[in-house]
């Protein structure tokens, strides 16, 4: 994945219209997950993912490698373009219907897709990291959201972080392992 | 600040998860010069929170990798667009330049065309009224008079042909000398002692014009007048006349 990013990159920055294609192949599906979280429809979060990569192509240049992944920072253009459009979409609705309720929405998540290696994680790791990562909540946002301290909060995404790379560093111990019996 | 106390802080994971201020990105960049170590940590949690947003994932729609696709191509054309409307608008002043043109040109002829037009138009009147003059003119019936100058103008003469038959006159004002613009010769029968207006002769005395016939006429006078003829004959001003 990371290899392959190297090319992508390569091509974005020269404006090739293939490192769209290459990076949609590669990271919709990721990104298109995460919109899901933070936008309540389907229809929205197309539109979501649409913009996102449009933004993604024409900031293409401006990508630095030394501050993070590509992924990373495609989740953050996608994450951050569809919080803006949660929070118009809530405007409107509080607009249209003055009853709703004001404040945090009740965070939704593990609705979708839920593979069971992430089951591993503990529920109220998971829920300060999605909140976090997700839906780009600052961990202020995450004490007001779920009622616990900040020490408690910054704990949580250091466990959750930690139980994470274990996670996955099992899996790709085991992946190498399986390759390698297979060969 | 220690290790110890830094990795307490969850700084680190702050930064791996990309919601660290530029203030706290500092004092992690600073710690990567100290401790290089931490680098390597950052990239396993930055690969490990990768790896759970994979597990996350849920394929879009087909149709919105065309539309991206679609829309990416409108943006990368749109600079072109504008040159070629740049082009389109200064073609369009070319155009309309050349419109601008044969507009003119069509009304300009237009105009020569009617002014040809009512030309002819005349000549063919001309013609018309020719033939009908000559037809007058070569009429047994028709009977020449001419109508001499008195003395307030001896070198004044004009020929009258009358036809009975056919209760028509006209006029030849030959030698008659043109007079200033506001003024007009005007032709007057004696109809029962009374002068009658028989009609005015044209400004440019031309040769053939009809006049009023009047059947009872005694003589007919011709006299300068104001332009456009009066109700009665200056005759004061008489400068040729006829017995018939």
């Amino acid at each position: 994945m990371h290899a392959k990013d190297h090319q992508i990159i390569e091509l974005l920055q020269q404006q090739d219209k293939k490192a769209i294609d290459a990076l949609y192949d590669q990271y919709s599906p990721a990104l298109y997950g995460i919109v899901l979280k933070i936008v309540r429809s389907e229809m929205v979060a197309q539109d979501v993912l649409q913009e996102a990569f449009v933004k993604i192509w024409s900031k293409g240049s401006s990508y630095d490698a030394s501050k993070g992944t590509l992924f990373t920072w495609m989740l953050n253009i996608t994450r951050n373009t569809a919080i803006d459009k949660q929070r118009m979409e809530e405007t409107r609705s509080k607009n249209s219907e003055k009853n709703t309720p004001e404040g945090f929405m009740d965070p939704q998540i593990d609705h979708i897709g839920l593979n069971t290696e992430v089951g591993k994680l503990e529920e109220k790791y998971r829920k300060v990291i999605d909140l976090i990562y997700f839906e780009g909540y600052t961990q202020e946002e995450v004490t007001e959201a779920l009622n616990i301290p900040l020490g408690t909060v910054k704990s949580r995404v250091r466990i959750a972080l930690r139980e994470l790379r274990k996670v996955f560093s099992v899996q790709y111990i085991t992946m190498c392992w399986l390759l390698l019996l297979i060969k | 600040m220690d290790k110890e106390t830094f990795l307490e802080s969850g700084l680190l994971e702050q930064y791996a998860l990309g919601i660290a201020d530029p203030a706290e990105e500092q004092v992690v960049e600073q710690m990567f010069n100290s401790h290089p170590e931490l680098r390597q940590e950052v990239e396993d949690m930055r690969r490990a929170i990768e790896q759970y947003a994979l597990q996350h994932a849920i394929p879009p729609p087909p149709a919105v990798k065309t539309k991206i696709q679609q829309e990416i191509e409108r943006k990368t054309a749109a600079p072109q667009q504008i040159a070629t409307s740049g082009a389109i608008s200064w073609l369009n002043v070319v155009v309309i330049g050349a419109l601008v043109v044969l507009c003119t040109l069509t009304a300009l002829r237009m105009r020569s065309l009617q002014a040809e037009n009512k030309n002819l138009q005349g000549q063919l009147v001309t013609c018309e009224s020719r033939e009908k003059i000559v037809a007058f003119l070569k009429d047994p019936q028709t009977q020449p008079m001419l109508l001499q100058g008195t003395a307030y103008a001896p070198q004044a003469a004009a020929l009258v042909y009358w036809n009975e038959e056919m209760h028509t006159a006209m006029i030849n004002p030959f030698k008659l000398s043109p007079l200033n613009r506001n003024q007009q010769y005007q032709i007057w029968a004696d109809v029962d002692g009374k002068m009658v207006n028989a009609g005015l002769i044209s400004t440019q005395l031309e040769k053939h014009q009809s006049l009023k016939y009047l059947p009872n006429a005694k003589s007919l006078n011709i006299t300068i007048e104001p332009l456009g003829g009066s109700q009665a004959p200056t005759v004061s001003r008489l400068v040729a006349n006829h017995a018939i």
